[in-house]
């Protein structure tokens, strides 16, 4: 009786270890022709051409229907207890972060926090799928209008997770903020189970990731240059994707530009679960999954890798250096 | 020893007859509630709006001998159809996809008891018109019956909830 006890709860605790996935981050983003629409955006002169960079935190501080749509997607995501990260909290937590390091010195000699041109760039709103949204109002004698859109895009294969049509939500005499939560009440069922067979997708059939493979100049191989794989001439390049057809989920995955400096696998299968140094089943990320192969090129080719993650489906191989 | 025998197996005829009659009585709740739930001729939803809060405002046409018979049914069918058939779209709503589009047969004597008179799927029906419906929503049938149509809101987001706490469809956390 011991033994079925003791069997049934390694069963168990197996199940569980096995059914976790990362869990992605979620963040809802005015939409680009929104904020350009409504005047939140900074243009600059790219070589003649007008560029439009949007500037969410000014949307979020001066517009306060789209603060109120987000909360109402909040609280949306909620009920499916799935909480969103919040694009003005962390656009405020970045902007503190910076105001505290510039002021952090060492007790002893004076020392300033170390940060590199990289360090400062990465520290960005980031998060793994995109809510974008935008909306158009109108008015017709005493009905409020609003036409409302949302689109879910995971942010490194640029794939759509999730989309609706069009909604058109009207209310007479109703205000903005009410109309928008209606419309996103309209939306919530459909574009939720979307989401959810997204991630049951992932679940099953392995993480969209983008893998982008470069070279340093330093670097004594390019992807056109032949090595020896098994006993076999081949070029670096098709070496590389024969690791891809042998790890990716059902050998799943697209090399979209392939050069002798650049191969961009996006998307690729990478299956959600793997080993982790002590042998365990963990839940993997795009830069775990990597790891293998930056370690295979090393020992074979005696090549040092440097691996940069980009986030949870996205990372970067330079060849050549650490 | 073989008057105990005789004795037990006295014991044991009326309590296998017991159990025989409550399994088919039970299998019978079962198959009814199938055959009630996942035809798609029996009955009719039309998506009125959408409620605040996860409620869902619809309109639902249900068949029965008399009209309280046929008020009865589209209660259930109001739940039942958030669960197996979903809601159609309306002008200006989404359509609906159902919470459990493929059901499991491990699970047909909970769904049996759930919509059972008086069962729990009650707990998700808010409010409905539920006086006796007039005009266009009480047709009187030429072959006998009546055919009513009721307005009903049904909590979806608290069953939805429900099912999941219950294992029945997965939530979007169960993932991770």
């Amino acid at each position: 009786m011991k033994k079925v006890i003791a069997v049934s709860f390694f069963l168990m605790l197996t199940i569980c270890a096995y059914a976790q996935m990362k869990r992605p981050v979620i963040m809802v983003v005015p939409a680009d022709q929104w904020c350009i629409s409504n005047g939140f955006a900074t243009t600059f002169d790219d070589m003649g051409r007008v560029r439009y960079v949007p500037d969410y935190e000014a949307a979020l501080q001066e517009n306060a229907e789209i603060r109120s749509l987000i909360a109402s997607l909040g609280n949306m995501m909620s009920s499916y207890d799935f909480p969103l990260k919040n694009l003005e909290a962390e656009l405020k937590r970045i902007n503190n972060d910076e105001a505290e390091l510039s002021l952090i010195v060492g007790k002893t000699t004076g020392a300033e926090v170390v940060e590199s041109p990289v360090d400062r760039l990465r520290r960005q709103a980031k998060c793994d799928i995109i809510i974008d949204v935008a909306y158009t109002s109108f008015r017709n004698g005493p009905y409020s209008k609003v036409v409302f859109n949302i689109t879910a895009i995971d942010a490194y294969s640029s794939m759509e997770v999730a989309a609706c049509p069009p909604v058109e939500t009207e209310l007479v005499a109703a205000s903005m903020e009410k109309l928008l939560d209606r419309a996103v009440q309209d939306v919530k069922e459909t574009f939720c189970s979307k989401i959810q067979n997204y991630f049951e997708d992932t679940y099953n059939n392995g993480r969209n990731a983008r893998i982008l493979l470069k070279r340093f100049d330093s670097c004594p191989y390019d992807f056109e240059d032949e090595v020896s794989y098994n006993g076999k001439d081949a070029e670096l390049g098709e070496v590389i994707q024969q690791w891809f057809y042998d790890n990716c989920v059902g050998g799943q995955f697209s090399l979209g530009n392939a050069t002798s400096n650049t191969m961009d696998f996006s998307p690729a299968r990478i299956p959600v679960r793997g080993k982790d140094l002590s042998d365990n089943e963990v839940a993997i990320d795009a830069a775990a999954f990597v790891r293998p192969l930056s370690r295979l090129l090393s020992r074979t080719y005696n090549m040092d890798v440097k691996v940069y993650p980009k986030g949870l489906g996205e990372v970067w191989l330079i060849l050549g250096e650490k | 020893m073989a008057a105990l025998f005789m004795a037990g197996l006295l014991v044991m005829i009326p309590e296998s007859a017991y159990s025989q009659k409550s399994r088919s009585k039970r299998k019978s709740r079962v198959e009814n509630v199938k055959n009630q739930f996942d035809g798609s001729y029996n009955y009719e939803v039309e998506t009125v709006g959408v409620g605040t809060e996860g409620t869902k405002s619809l309109k639902v046409w249900a068949y029965g001998k008399n009209v309280d018979e046929a008020i009865a049914l589209a209660k259930k069918c109001a739940v039942a159809a958030c669960i197996y058939r979903g809601l159609p779209a309306a002008e200006n709503v989404l359509a609906t996809p159902a919470l459990y589009p493929d059901p499991d047969p491990k699970w047909d004597d909970f769904f049996g008891e759930f919509f059972d008179d008086g069962g729990e799927y009650l707990n998700y029906v808010n409010m409905t018109s539920d006086g006796v419906p007039s005009g266009q929503d009480r047709l009187k049938l030429k072959k006998g019956g009546y055919k009513c149509g009721i307005y009903v809101q049904v909590l979806f987001d608290r069953l939805r909830k429900d099912l999941e706490k219950k294992g029945i469809i997965a939530s979007m956390n169960s993932y991770f």
